[in-house]
C-alpha cells in the first residue's frame, strides 16, 4: 500500500476511503481453511493439511464469526459462519453458511455437559479430560472465542476407533476434581458437581439438517 | 601551535562536529535511500512478472508462460515435477512433489516440464505466484527470491477438485524484455485433491434466509465516515448455543442493522424468533452475542454487544424469551466489539471482559503496523442481581490494543482463569490471573506478543499434552517482502522526513521496547498470518504456526478448534476475506 510511502497522507485516513479503494477488493471473494490435524512430529509439533476445497467447506464470502455446534445431534460438528456484506451488491454474498458435517460420524463420538453447583452453573472454566484406548484428550469449557463468536457449550470428543470411553476427569472452576466412567463411546452425559453424571438422551434429529425427507433409522447415527 | 594541536581543535570544535554529523547522516540517508529504493523497484518488476506468469498459467498458455523465463534459462539441478501421494483418508488424497531424476536442465527441459504439467491440470480457477521474500540482490538486475506458486482447480477424469502449494527458490535477472526467470529450485510442494463431499451449505434450506447488512451510523456525518468510515466492514458475529435450554443448538447472528435470534426446531431447521423472544429487532450496532447464566438461575442470559450505542443486557425469564435489564447492568459506553465470560474470582458469577476498539469518527491506527489508541477494554466483576461493576483499573487489565479476539484459560494449570486479548495493528497481550483478583500482563516473558494483525483467539489442547495452546488469526499476505529491513528503514526515514516522526515517536520507542534496534523480526511477523502457539505447561508458549502449516495466505477473522472428522485430535476452522468489491482484482 502506497500508505508506506506517503505516511502524512496516511494520516488523513484516505487509504481507507471507499473513494481511494474504488470497485477494487481488499482481500475479498477468499477462501475458507479447513486444517486437518494430522498428529504430531517427532518434535511434538502437530502437522495439518488445508482440506476445506478437498472437502468443500471453502466458501468464498466475507467471514467474520464462526462457531462450532452439533445442530442436528447426529454425532459430529456442524460450522456456522456470519458474513459482511461487503461492497457488492450480491446478495447471496450476504448471508450466513451452515455447513452440515457430512463425514465426522462414522468415527465414535462422546459428548459431555456441564452443570456446575459450587461453580458457575454452567461450568465455564471446566477443564474435562477423557481417556479412550490410553489417549487423552482435554476440553476446556468457554462463553466466548473466537471473533465475536460462541460455540456450542456441549464438549464434543471424537473417539477415533475407540468405543470405549475409559475415564472422564474434570477439574470444575471451584477446583473440585471428579473423575467418571467407564462409558461406553456413542453416548452423551451430563456431570452435576459433586452430584454424579447421568446418561442422557440425545435423539438425533429425524431429518437431516436443512430439513427435507424424514432419514430411515439406519441412516441415523445419533444416540441408539 | 603544533600539528597535533590543530588537529584536536579541529576534532573537537563543536562546528566541525556538526558538520562531519550532518554529512555522516545524509550519507546514511542516502544510502538507506539508494538500497531502499533498489529493493523497492526489485520486487516491483519480479511482482510484475509474478503476475504474468501466474496469469499464463491460469489461461493454460504455454508460450506465454515460457515468455517469463529467461532465453538461456538453465538450472543445474532440476527435474520435472512429480507427485508422490502421501496419505489418503475421508476421500481427502495428499501429494507430496518433487522433481525427478534431477539434473542440469535446460529451456527445452522447462517446455516439458511445464507443458506436461498444464496438461495434467484440468482447468484453474485460481492462480497465484506469490513473492515471500527478496533472498538476496546480487547485483542491480539479478536477484534471487523465494516464491510461492499456489493453484486451485480440477483435473482427472472426475474433474477432482485440487490445490496446490509449491515454494521455489528462484534467479532472476532483468534485461530488456523486463524481468526473467533464469534459473529456478523447487523447495517443497504438495497437492490435496478430494470430491468435494464432506461438507453442504444448507443454510436456506435450514431457514437461515436473510442478508446481513452494513451499520448505516457509519455513513452518517455524525460518525465522519470520511476518518476511518471502513469500520463498517468488521461486523459480524454468531453464536450457537441453546438459549431455550431444550437440549438443542440455537443460533443468535450479529449485524449492522437487524439481530436476529433463531430457534433450533430438532428437525433440521431454525425458525426465526427474533421478536417472540424480545431481542429488539433493530439495534444498528451488533456483533458479538455471549449466552451465559450470569445470576446462576439455570438459563442462559444474554450479553449484546454495541458499538455506536451502549452494549444491553437481556435476562432469561427461563421460557425462551428475554428481559432487557441494560439500565441497572452497569455494561459502560459502547465501541465494544468482542466479549467474552468467565468466573475470574472464583465468587460463582460469572464476569465479562470486552474488547473495545477505536472511536472512528476522531482516531486511525496509528500506524498501519502498530497502534494502541483504543477506547479501552473493560473487565466487568458480576456483582450478583445481574449488575455489573467496571474493575479495569483495578484488576490490572487495561489494554489499549485495538481488540478484535479475548479468551479466557488457565494457561499454567493453577486454578484461576488467565485472559488473553488479540489485537489488530500491533501486538497482544496475555494477563496471568494472580489468583487475588488482579492480573499481571506477562506478554513478553510468556512469548505471546504476536505481532500482526490480530483478529480472534482461541485456547485449546491441540496437541493432547493436557495444557492449554493458543490459536489466533492473523493477516498473511503472501508478500513477506514488504516487511524486510530496506523496507522498514525506508519507512522511518519517510517518517522523519514527512515529520510524522513527532507524533509517532512513542509508537515507535514501544516498539524498540518489544524487538530492540532491529526491527526485521517485527516485520517478518507482521504479515506473516495465524499463530499456534504450544504452551509448555507452565504458561510460555512458542509460535509452531510455519513448522505445522497452519498461517495459511489470507485475511483471517473467526477461527477455532473441533474434531471435524472424531479421530480425536482437535482441527481447526478458519474463515477470512476482508471485503469483497465489486470487482474481484485485488490490493
Amino acid at each position: 500500500m502506497s500508505a508506506v510511502a506517503h505516511i502524512k497522507e496516511y494520516k488523513t485516513g484516505r487509504f481507507f476511503s471507499d473513494d481511494y479503494r474504488g470497485d477494487m477488493s481488499w482481500n475479498g471473494y477468499e477462501n475458507n481453511v479447513l486444517l486437518r490435524n494430522d498428529g504430531c512430529d517427532a518434535d511434538g509439533v502437530p502437522q495439518f493439511t488445508d482440506v476445506a476445497m478437498a472437502l468443500g467447506a471453502d466458501d468464498d464470502r466475507d467471514a467474520r464469526g464462526m462457531a462450532i455446534a452439533d445442530f442436528d445431534r447426529d454425532g459430529d460438528l456442524d460450522i456456522v459462519i456470519n458474513h459482511n456484506p461487503g461492497d457488492n451488491d450480491d446478495l447471496d454474498r450476504r448471508g450466513p453458511t451452515l455447513l452440515r458435517n457430512d463425514l465426522g460420524n462414522s468415527r465414535p463420538w462422546f459428548t459431555v455437559d456441564l452443570v456446575g453447583t459450587e461453580s458457575n452453573r454452567d461450568g465455564v472454566g471446566a477443564m474435562v479430560t477423557l481417556e479412550a484406548t490410553g489417549h487423552r484428550q482435554l476440553r476446556l469449557a468457554t462463553a466466548g472465542s473466537g471473533y465475536a463468536s460462541q460455540s456450542s457449550s456441549r464438549l464434543h470428543f471424537g473417539l477415533d476407533a475407540a468405543e470405549v470411553v475409559e475415564s472422564l476427569t474434570v477439574r470444575w472452576p471451584s477446583g473440585k476434581e471428579e473423575i467418571y466412567g467407564p462409558f461406553e463411546g456413542r453416548r452423551s452425559v451430563r456431570l452435576t458437581e459433586g452430584q454424579g453424571a447421568e446418561l442422557i438422551d440425545l435423539t438425533p434429529s429425524q431429518r437431516p439438517l436443512g430439513g427435507g425427507v424424514e432419514l430411515e433409522a439406519e441412516d441415523r447415527v445419533g444416540n441408539a | 601551535m603544533s600539528k597535533k594541536q590543530k588537529k584536536i581543535v579541529l576534532y573537537t570544535s563543536p562546528i566541525a562536529l556538526l558538520i562531519a554529523l550532518a554529512v555522516l547522516v545524509s550519507y546514511q540517508a542516502k544510502r538507506i535511500d539508494n538500497e531502499a529504493l533498489l529493493f523497492a523497484e526489485t520486487g516491483k518488476g519480479v511482482l510484475a512478472l509474478f503476475s504474468e506468469h501466474a496469469a499464463a498459467l491460469a489461461e493454460g498458455d504455454l508460450d506465454r508462460t515460457l515468455a517469463c523465463y529467461h532465453d538461456d534459462y538453465a538450472s543445474p539441478q532440476e527435474g520435472v515435477w512429480v507427485e508422490e501421494l502421501e496419505s489418503e483418508r475421508d476421500g481427502v488424497a495428499r501429494y507430496q512433489w518433487s522433481s525427478r531424476s534431477p539434473g542440469p536442465f535446460s529451456r527445452d527441459d522447462l517446455a516439458n516440464q511445464l507443458g506436461g504439467f498444464l496438461e495434467s491440470v484440468g482447468s484453474l480457477s485460481m492462480a497465484k505466484l506469490k513473492l515471500a521474500a527478496l533472498e538476496e540482490i546480487s547485483r542491480p538486475g539479478a536477484v534471487v527470491v523465494r516464491s510461492i506458486l499456489w493453484l486451485r482447480g480440477e483435473r482427472g477424469e472426475g474433474g477432482e477438485a485440487f490445490e496446490s502449494h509449491a515454494t521455489f527458490r528462484m534467479w532472476l535477472e532483468e534485461g530488456p524484455l523486463g524481468w526473467k526467470i533464469s534459473r529456478r529450485q523447487l523447495l517443497t510442494g504438495e497437492t490435496v485433491t478430494g470430491a468435494r463431499q464432506g461438507f453442504v451449505d444448507v443454510a436456506k434450506d435450514a431457514g437461515l434466509d436473510f442478508s446481513t447488512q452494513l451499520n448505516p451510523l457509519f455513513s452518517t456525518p455524525e460518525w465522519n465516515p470520511e476518518k476511518f468510515g471502513i469500520l463498517k466492514y468488521g461486523a459480524a458475529g454468531v453464536s450457537a448455543v441453546d438459549f431455550d435450554s431444550d437440549g438443542w443448538d440455537d443460533l443468535f447472528f450479529g449485524d449492522g442493522q437487524h439481530p436476529r435470534f433463531f430457534r433450533n426446531l430438532g428437525d433440521g431447521t431454525f425458525e426465526d424468533v427474533t421478536e417472540a423472544s424480545g431481542l429488539p429487532t433493530t439495534f444498528p450496532s451488533s456483533n458479538a452475542g455471549i449466552f451465559a447464566d450470569f445470576d446462576n438461575d439455570g438459563d442462559k442470559d444474554f450479553f449484546l454487544s454495541g458499538f455506536t450505542e451502549p452494549s444491553r443486557l437481556f435476562a432469561n425469564r427461563g421460557d425462551g424469551t428475554f428481559e432487557d435489564v441494560t439500565a441497572a447492568a452497569g455494561l459502560g459506553r459502547g465501541f465494544v466489539v468482542v466479549a467474552a465470560a468467565a468466573d475470574y474470582d472464583g465468587d460463582r458469577l460469572l464476569d465479562l471482559y470486552l474488547g473495545r476498539y477505536l472511536d472512528p469518527r476522531t482516531e486511525l491506527p496509528t500506524t498501519l503496523f502498530y497502534t494502541r489508541n483504543s477506547e479501552g477494554n473493560s473487565l466487568l466483576k458480576n456483582e450478583g442481581g445481574l449488575r455489573f461493576r467496571d474493575v479495569t483499573a483495578e484488576a490490572g487489565v487495561r489494554e489499549g490494543g485495538l481488540t478484535l479476539g479475548v479468551a479466557w484459560g488457565d494457561v499454567e494449570g493453577d486454578g484461576d482463569m488467565d485472559l488473553y486479548v488479540a489485537n489488530d495493528f500491533g501486538r497482544n497481550a496475555l494477563f496471568a490471573n494472580q489468583g487475588d483478583g488482579t492480573f499481571e500482563d506477562v506478554s513478553t516473558e510468556s512469548g505471546t506478543l504476536d505481532f500482526g494483525f490480530g483478529m480472534a483467539a482461541t485456547f485449546g489442547d491441540i496437541d493432547d499434552d493436557g495444557d492449554l495452546d493458543l490459536y489466533i488469526s492473523n493477516v498473511h499476505s503472501g508478500q513477506r517482502w514488504y516487511g524486510q529491513a530496506p523496507s522498514l528503514s525506508r519507512y522511518l526515514l519517510a517518517s522523519v522526513r514527512q515529520r510524522t516522526i513527532f507524533e509517532d515517536f512513542s509508537t515507535y520507542r514501544e516498539i524498540f521496547s518489544h524487538t530492540g534496534a532491529d526491527w526485521r523480526v517485527f516485520g517478518d511477523q507482521m504479515v506473516k498470518g495465524n499463530s499456534l502457539m504450544l504452551n509448555d505447561g507452565e504458561g510460555h508458549f512458542t509460535d509452531v504456526a510455519e513448522v505445522a502449516g497452519v498461517n495459511p495466505f489470507g485475511w483471517y477473522w473467526g477461527s477455532g478448534m473441533f474434531d471435524y472428522d472424531n479421530d480425536g485430535r482437535q482441527d481447526v476452522y478458519a474463515v477470512n476475506g476482508w471485503i469483497s468489491g465489486k470487482r474481484t482484482d485485488d490490493l
